[in-house]
């Protein structure tokens, strides 16, 4: 399954107080996992110096996949208008509906709430990383 | 001009049996030192060549040094040993005389030991349903296989012609030749008969041979030639390190101003566009077409001598000059085209690629150390200037004994398809280590 990564969560990754579960996240990209990256994320996470230089090199190994920006912006237009969302992050919901990437890393609860609710996202439904490693599994990335 | 469809290779240098390899028109070529590469190109180029019938195979035809048979055929280690013989082909495409879709035709050559050296020992010339193979040695076998009546015939010529005996891949046409007599004699003798029989089905393959004309690829050095202050004007008679290039710029220069024009406008477009010059040109040293010429580039507003800028530019001139002249569907053989390259021209050479197949449809096989060469072509996909399907990496892994090929696609946006967990494993664990995490 592919994965989104927040911005809220680069330092347990890519920062020097690196944590237990950003060490796994990064050993699973590592070896057969997948990040994806698009839209308002993509410029986010390129402001890191460090995400971004680990990024490029997942990128140029084929463990990150780009989408489309303007496939993205689309999507979160679309799903502002709907009024549906408790957090503030459109992108992030709308990177995950054009990707079908179903793993978010992300410390914002209401970001959460919306990962997880199936009439936002669902076929299959989302789910949460928070040191979990079943949730890290080698399923085919679409 | 045609460039296969598919290239075989078999028991070939670390290659076991890794089956017909698809050609795309940009194919890259990544791995560590040693896993294949240059022997891949290298079988590329001797099997299209096979496959022209242009005589007996040199081995040893710069830029490629194989070496002798035990350096050539596959090593299995153990038991396995030394294969008792390699192969090498294409797969060609060749649109059917009575139906709208192509067919594949297969065209492979086996060579076995003699003495030290390889020599061709058989061909064969196959499609799904129909196959001729020759035996050669002191004596031609022709086996006509037709798998609808699964039908193995065994015809024997023995007595060899002298113009075929001289140890090159043998031209179909003369087994056609052969069968057309046979079919005309068919009275005289039992063999003739046998021969006349099949000389329909003979003339049914043959004759697919001669639907398309493959392109003879075009093979670089590794390091191309030094630059000089001085250039004679002596024989441009192509060289793989590209020594000829700079003559055959004088020639365009002296000859045909329209052909200098063009070549001036793809080299500047280069030179600018990589910040290595403004502008090449071109300074006779004397009045006539045969006297000494210097090459000079203008860089920062001065115009120098090639020789006073650095290795780069000789070293990436004779890419983009042969590029610039070949005709379409030519087929390059690249190794490391960025060598002495500052990153920035690097990533230039993947934007000039992606335009000469855009512009002349022609094809680059182009093994490959760098990342900016790399990221630049998926940057090119994802601006659609060069279609994803037309691009693809082979990916040499050589773990144990033998080296094993996958393949690398792209989607629409440049994201690559269907890589292995192996592949650039070292350069993670390099970032990794380099950002302490």
């Amino acid at each position: 399954m592919c994965a989104i990564l927040d911005t809220n969560c680069c330092h347990e990754i890519f920062g020097n107080s690196q944590t237990v579960a950003g060490k796994r996240f990064l050993d699973w990209l590592n070896s057969h996992g997948k990040l994806v990256i698009g839209g308002k994320l993509g410029s986010e996470l390129a402001k890191n110096s460090r995400a971004a230089r680990l990024v490029a090199a997942l990128r140029a190994a084929g463990k990150a996949k780009l989408v489309s920006d303007l496939v993205v912006q689309q999507e979160e237009q679309a799903l502002t208008k709907l009024r549906i969302l408790k957090s503030n992050d459109a992108h992030v919901v709308a990177l995950a509906r054009v990707t079908k990437a179903r793993i978010l890393y992300s410390h914002d609860e209401n970001l959460h709430a919306d990962f997880k609710n199936h009439q936002i996202i669902s076929q299959p439904r989302g789910s949460v990383y928070q040191g979990q490693t079943n949730l890290l599994t080698r399923d085919a990335c679409p | 001009m045609a460039i296969p469809n598919s290239i075989l290779v078999e028991n070939f240098r670390s290659f076991a049996q890794p089956g017909p390899i698809r050609l795309k028109p940009v194919t890259l070529l990544v791995g560590e030192n040693s896993s294949g590469k240059s022997s891949f190109l290298a079988g590329i180029k001797l099997a299209i060549q096979a496959a022209q019938g242009r005589g007996e195979l040199d081995f040893n035809e710069p830029p490629f040094a194989l070496g002798a048979y035990d350096q050539i055929a596959h090593f299995g280690g153990g038991f396995k040993g030394r294969a008792k013989s390699f192969r090498l082909g294409v797969e060609v495409g060749v649109e059917r005389s009575t139906k709208s879709d192509a067919e594949t035709l297969r065209m492979s050559y086996e060579f076995k030991r003699q003495g030290a050296q390889a020599a061709l020992a058989g061909q064969t010339l196959s499609t799904n349903s129909l196959s001729l193979e020759i035996v050669s040695g002191s004596k031609l076998e022709l086996r006509l296989r037709d798998s609808s009546n699964s039908t193995e015939i065994d015809l024997t010529e023995t007595s060899v012609p002298s113009f075929i005996a001289r140890g090159g891949p043998i031209d179909w046409s003369y087994i056609l030749y052969r069968a057309r007599i046979a079919d005309r004699e068919r009275e005289q003798n039992k063999q003739n008969a046998v021969l006349a029989r099949y000389a329909e089905q003979i003339d049914l393959l043959v004759s697919r041979t001669r639907r398309f004309s493959l392109t003879t690829p075009i093979a670089l050095s590794p390091i191309r030639s030094r630059p000089l202050r001085t250039y004679q004007p002596t024989s441009t008679s192509q060289e793989p390190d590209g020594s000829h290039v700079p003559l055959t710029l004088a020639r365009s220069f002296f000859e045909d101003k329209g052909r200098w024009a063009e070549l001036k406008r793809v080299i500047d477009a280069f030179g600018s566009a990589s910040g290595m010059f403004d502008a090449i040109d071109l300074k006779p040293l004397g009045k006539d077409e045969g006297d000494p010429f210097q090459l000079r580039v203008k860089v920062g507003g001065a115009t120098v001598n090639i020789v006073d800028v650095g290795y780069g530019v000789s070293q990436v001139l004779p890419i983009l000059v042969e590029a610039a002249l070949s005709s379409r569907s030519r087929l390059f053989l690249l190794q490391q085209p960025e060598v002495h390259l500052h990153p920035r021209a690097q990533a230039e050479l993947g934007t000039f690629i992606a335009a000469m197949v855009r512009r002349s449809r022609l094809n680059f096989f182009v093994e490959t150390h760098s990342d900016y060469l790399i990221n630049r072509l998926m940057f090119e996909i994802r601006e659609k200037r060069i279609a994803a399907e037309s691009c693809e990496i082979l990916f040499f892994h050589k773990p144990g004994r033998d080296s094993k090929i996958y393949r690398i696609s792209f989607d629409e946006n440049g994201n690559l398809l269907n890589f292995p967990d192996c592949y650039r494993a070292f350069f993670l664990a390099e970032e990794r280590r380099f950002l302490g995490i």
